[in-house]
């Protein structure tokens, strides 16, 4: 289940055919502007403008839904949680049984800020992940000079991401043919194997990868060629929405 | 002259199995030579002596007369391509142009170069409309031209395949059998494959080793090899089908024919001189 929800592929969009390097940019500074003010006006906008965005490009409802849905509910607990936390004020006092709850006026300000600034920054991101590919992310942050090595696990990650859950894929469905998940306890006992069979494997498939990348020439560096150049297109659309962001940002702080 | 050869290699791993025993090995330059043997016999070892991801323990492995350990050896690996059984164990890089480039940026070509080599690699693969393709959206036999992409990127003149068609439909086989073929014959490129195919081996092979525990027990055309059914059978492998059948006519049909054909062009051949 865990390997069919990773594998599902983003519907291609308008946003698709955007630079990554562009998306990249502009997802930066609307974090920066959506968490960057006291006030939860500006992120809520942010939220709401990001999801509205999404839905215009043709990105579905439901699948929006979906994959926002734990975000949401966890903001909405850490907001609802703030007004009993914090404060001094007392906004309404509530008897439940023997507990006695008091929600504060100030909590509650803290707690619409702390949930518009989860919506306000989960959405913005969405914007990236529902129209930017991984490659795409790792070639962008290539391009903005973020450490090599970072790139080079982001990379390596990447692609063996796959392989290990086609193999773990693999050996659920063979332990399940074999009733390996018949009782609590055997499941226990099957994942156990499960996760050293994995490391074993991995490491075979580690030194089978470095001696494959040996043979091309491997000196302690991945370095591949990106050839995409900036189009006239992608700083437009990039100066456009950064000036757009700017601008929310200062009537908004 | 042979470009490629070993002499009295022996191997064994560290666990102390001993793997190749006396192994001599040769190939010309733009031949296709084909490894048959079945698992376990020592192919693979045997393939990574060829551009020195292992050294022998005793013997020598020469490319192009001269002793691979006097080579330097980013200079065999760009002589000797290897593609890998798994294409899994071989890709890596997010994009499928990405993987290709990542030989020539290795040897230090400039932007242009490696974009040339790359475009013509995967031109030469079929494989250029997926070029920005996640390498994980792509099919195993698509992954399979992109491993072979990635070895003819560093324009190496002899290229090792460890079975090429494990795992292909017979329509992908075939196509990636054609396209290896395409590269003897149009670039002059040297090949050498293992396979369990033995099929394949005389449409596309111009030489055949077989291997039994380690040891290279028969050599020569396919023709002269699949001629001893018996050392072909005990190495644990099969005639091809239509000599399998042909042998089956001559024995048991008794069919009077002096030929024995390995293809079904040979066969349709013979059967019009009965």
């Amino acid at each position: 289940m865990l390997a069919q929800g990773i594998r599902v592929q983003n519907p291609t969009t308008k946003l698709s055919q955007v630079d990554g390097r562009v998306k990249l940019f502009l997802t930066v500074a609307g974090l920066l502007a959506a968490t960057s003010t006291g006030s939860w006006i500006l992120p809520f906008c942010f939220g709401i403008g990001s999801l509205l965005l999404l839905r215009l490009v043709g990105v579905s409802g439901h699948l929006l839904w979906r994959r926002l849905r734990p975000i949401l509910l966890l903001a909405t607990l850490i907001g609802v949680s703030q007004i009993f936390i914090n404060g001094q004020t007392p906004l309404f006092q509530w008897d439940i049984f023997s507990i006695h709850l008091i929600g504060y006026h100030e909590g509650m300000e803290r707690g619409e800020l702390f949930a518009a600034r989860i919506l306000g920054g989960v959405s913005v991101m969405s914007v990236l992940t529902f129209t930017t590919t991984v490659q795409e992310w790792i070639q962008a942050l290539a391009w903005f000079r973020v450490p090599q090595v970072v790139i080079e696990i982001m990379t390596l990650a990447y692609s063996s991401l796959f392989t290990l859950l086609d193999e773990l894929e693999r050996l659920q469905k063979a332990q399940q043919m074999r009733l390996g998940y018949g009782t609590w306890w055997r499941s226990i006992q099957s994942l156990g194997a499960i996760g050293g069979i994995l490391f074993i494997r991995v490491f075979d498939k580690s030194v089978r990868l470095w001696q494959a990348m040996r043979c091309r020439g491997y000196n302690g560096e991945i370095s591949v060629l990106n050839n995409h150049a900036l189009k006239r297109k992608d700083i437009l659309v990039s100066g456009f929405g950064f000036i757009m962001i700017l601008g929310s940002w200062l009537v908004g702080k | 002259m042979a470009i490629l050869e070993t002499e009295n290699v022996n191997f064994a791993y560290p666990s102390g199995a001993e793997i190749l025993h006396g192994v001599n090995f040769s190939v010309n330059a733009g031949e296709c030579v084909a490894l048959l043997g079945a698992n376990g016999c020592g192919k693979t070892t045997l393939f990574q002596h060829f551009n020195g991801l292992l050294k022998p323990h005793s013997g020598r492995v020469l490319l192009k007369g001269k002793d691979l350990s006097q080579w330097h050896k980013n200079e065999v690996f760009t002589q000797v391509g290897m593609v890998f059984q798994d294409p899994h164990d071989q890709l890596f890089a997010a994009s499928v142009y990405e993987d290709v480039s990542y030989g020539p940026k290795n040897i230090g070509l400039s932007p242009s170069d490696i974009q040339e080599r790359v475009e013509s690699a995967l031109k030469q693969c079929k494989m250029w409309d997926q070029r920005n393709h996640s390498i994980h959206q792509l099919s195993y036999g698509q992954k399979k031209r992109v491993a072979i992409a990635g070895v003819l990127a560093m324009r190496s003149e002899i290229i090792v395949l460890d079975e090429p068609t494990a795992g292909l439909d017979p329509r992908t086989a075939a196509d990636l059998m054609l396209t290896l073929k395409g590269l003897q014959v149009n670039k002059g490129l040297t090949i050498i494959l293992s396979t369990h195919e033995v099929d394949i081996v005389p449409i596309y092979c111009d030489k055949v080793y077989v291997m039994q525990e380690g040891r290279i027990v028969s050599k020569g055309t396919p023709e002269q090899v699949f001629s001893d059914p018996v050392l072909i059978r005990e190495a644990y492998l099969r005639l091809p089908r239509i000599a399998h059948l042909w042998e089956i006519l001559k024995h048991k049909e008794g069919l009077d024919s002096s030929s024995n054909p390995l293809t079904i062009k040979e066969a349709r051949k013979a059967f019009r001189k009965l």
